[in-house]
């Protein structure tokens, strides 16, 4: 006979015990897999966010000396146009199809002529904002092609200043030089940056309009490129640090999870979180399992005994059970993962919003499903089950035959 | 008691293996822990059992006759002596060897029939089968274990679970799953125990008309006098040691 077949017949016995284990594995399961799918999402939204919401971009080119000397000794830390130029034509070699955009990071003083507050803006040219966008470039806080001479606005900054869509400002910036520069501007729109650290000192403007306060014609302090194979970013971070290396710039190439640090430790907190519960709903699923292999194998030690007689190996008696364990785990999984369709499929009908924390905004509850985790949460539900009939099975198999024939 | 020298009990041995007899005890003794006192089920057997043969291990409840058949059918271990089996000793062999010898060798029927619950009739017989090894196809499992049903008078019921059949049904399954493997030997403990007078003679019918049709060797035990009359050899235990060895005929 088949030996599915008849662990399946033998799971029928006691088919009371046989659900309940079926459910246990079923609920740990889907409980995995829902958090799982959840933080899926998560990570996936603040992907999101941080290459094309805050425009990080894939990869992010940056003179070496930047992090440590960009505020003591801004003109030394720019790129220059010659450089920009070399270093756009030495990216494409590498990484043919990306995007690459120049960027401008500047800070000071928005004035609306009564009162002033701290600003820090990205210039970037207003076409570039489009393409690193992506996704996102029908959302508010995009620079206007045509107004040279504007910025959008973080909401919480608009409110300080009350200003609106249309308002005339004030910036006063420092140039890499260390003199004064000021210059009026329109705000262009009023947007939400999502980040509570951001919301009410962040603008946008165009990168001509950084460079001019900045006195900085034609630099920039960073390029941003868009990856076309963003799967790959560590080994083209490698290579192209090599290939701009051997071509004499003394760069530092970051990734978009360096950079962005809030990312990196939500993703940490939800791992830490997965891991526990992980550990938990195996536990309890293991235990559930162990519990009805051992009463199985103490009911069916006769039976056992039987098979040795007829000539089952020790062995064979083993696999008996553990094809059990693996049929109990595979139909408990299959049960848990049609349950976290239907909770995944209820809790974006209810259209069910929350706002996590550190965001300005409420963000609406969406369950991905994460097949990688949950078929590593599926493999080690079965080797354990397995490992959960292994035990008893084997000291069955073990016992003396007349023993286990004699047993009532 | 009278025991064996270990340079008897080799020469002994080494004669039953030249002699190919199906199984030749050499001072056989067993014993069981029971508590504080140790039981003595088994004292210095010796016997040997040729092909064909149809043999009757009888006596008292106690005596040892379970004990016996469980070292024949290699399903225990002797504390002191030797077994032959189908010219090997079986103390060189592993258990894996051991659970491979009975499955193509030995055919057991148990005194409660012990068939596998989840399994019909058909099933229950092809299961020996499909443990050969070598993994006999389905098909031909099947078609063999039709055909020993059909034998024992089944084969109307084949598809049927053990608990739709009554006990002498059941326990023709049973002869049936032991004879499906063409074994040298079938053993059978006390295998009309449960079953009424008529079935336990149809029974004894069905195993002597397969001793004398197929030339496999039959050893049970029983209790029942009425039973033994039928049997040409009868071995009598008493008290674990072998009291008497009689063949029908011989005045033994």
């Amino acid at each position: 006979m088949n030996a599915i077949v008849f662990a399946f017949r033998n799971l029928g016995r006691n088919l009371r015990r046989s659900l309940v284990t079926i459910l246990s594995i079923s609920l740990g399961f889907a409980a995995v897999a829902l958090f799982a799918g959840y933080t899926l999402m998560v990570y996936k939204g603040l992907e999101d966010q941080a290459i094309y919401g805050e425009m990080i971009g894939h990869l992010t080119v940056e003179k070496a000396s930047f992090a440590k000397e960009g505020r003591l000794s801004p003109d030394k830390s720019l790129f220059t146009a010659r450089e920009i130029a070399a270093l756009q034509a030495e990216i494409h070699r590498q990484v043919p199809d990306a995007f690459v955009a120049s960027r401008l990071g500047i800070s000071g003083m928005l004035s609306n002529g009564q009162v002033s507050t701290i600003f820090i803006a990205e210039g970037i040219d207003p076409a570039d904002m489009k393409t690193l966008r992506g996704p996102r470039r029908f959302a508010s806080g995009m620079l206007k092609e045509d107004a040279q001479n504007s910025a959008t606005v973080s909401r919480g900054l608009a409110e300080i200043l009350s200003l609106n869509e249309g308002s005339d400002a004030s910036v006063l910036v420092s140039t890499i030089h260390g003199q004064a520069n000021a210059s009026d501007l329109v705000v262009s729109d009023v947007f939400v940056t999502g980040n509570a650290g951001t919301e009410d000192k962040f603008m946008y403007v165009p990168l001509s309009l950084a460079r001019s306060l900045y006195d900085a014609d034609e630099r920039a302090d960073r390029l941003t490129i868009l990856s076309p194979s963003a799967d790959s970013l560590e080994e083209q971070r490698v290579a192209l640090l090599q290939a701009l290396n051997g071509a004499g710039f003394q760069v530092k190439i970051s990734t978009w999870q360096e950079l962005s640090s809030f990312y990196r430790q939500v993703k940490s907190m939800f791992d830490m979180i997965f891991g526990f519960l992980l550990v938990i709903v195996i536990t309890i699923v293991v235990m559930s399992i162990t519990n009805a292999m051992s009463m199985s194998v103490v009911e069916r030690t006769k039976e056992i005994g039987t098979l040795r007689a007829i000539g089952m190996r020790r062995s064979g008696i083993v696999r008996l059970f553990a094809a059990e364990a693996v049929l109990l785990v595979a139909l408990g999984c299959a049960i848990g993962l049609l349950l976290t369709l239907a909770v995944r499929y209820g809790v974006h009908a209810l259209d069910i919003s929350y706002q996590p924390p550190n965001s300005t905004d409420r963000v609406p509850l969406l369950i991905g499903l994460d097949i990688g985790k949950s078929a590593i949460a599926a493999s080690m539900l079965s080797l354990l089950g397995v490992l959960a009939a292994y035990v008893p099975a084997w000291r069955a198999a073990r016992n003396p035959i007349i023993d286990s024939l004699a047993h009532t | 008691m009278q025991s064996v020298s270990p340079l008897l009990e080799h020469q002994i041995l080494a004669r039953a293996l030249r002699a190919k007899s199906i199984v030749r005890l050499v001072g056989v003794s067993r014993s069981f822990a029971l508590g504080h006192t140790t039981v003595h089920a088994l004292k210095d057997i010796s016997v040997e059992i040729g092909q064909g043969e149809m043999v009757a291990i009888w006596g008292p409840s106690g005596s040892g006759k379970s004990t016996l058949l469980n070292m024949i059918g290699l399903i225990d271990h002797p504390d002191a002596g030797a077994i032959a089996f189908d010219d090997l000793d079986v103390r060189s062999l592993s258990d894996d060897a051991l659970s491979d010898c009975r499955n193509r060798k030995i055919g057991f029927v148990f005194q409660n029939f012990n068939l596998i619950p989840v399994m019909s009739a058909l099933e229950n017989v092809m299961l020996p089968l499909q443990l050969q090894l070598q993994g006999m196809a389905d098909a031909v499992a099947r078609r063999i274990a039709a055909n020993w049903l059909g034998k024992v008078g089944l084969g109307s019921l084949m598809e049927m679970r053990p608990d739709r059949l009554s006990g002498g049904q059941r326990q023709r399954v049973a002869i049936a799953r032991a004879l499906a493997i063409d074994p040298i030997l079938v053993i059978a403990d006390e295998p009309t125990a449960n079953l009424d007078s008529e079935n336990s003679r149809a029974v004894i019918d069905l195993m002597q008309r397969m001793n004398k049709e197929t030339g496999v060797t039959f050893i049970f035990s029983t209790h029942d006098q009425r039973l033994l009359d039928r049997v040409p050899r009868h071995l009598l235990l008493k008290d674990g040691m072998l009291a008497g060895d009689g063949r029908l005929g011989t005045g033994d």
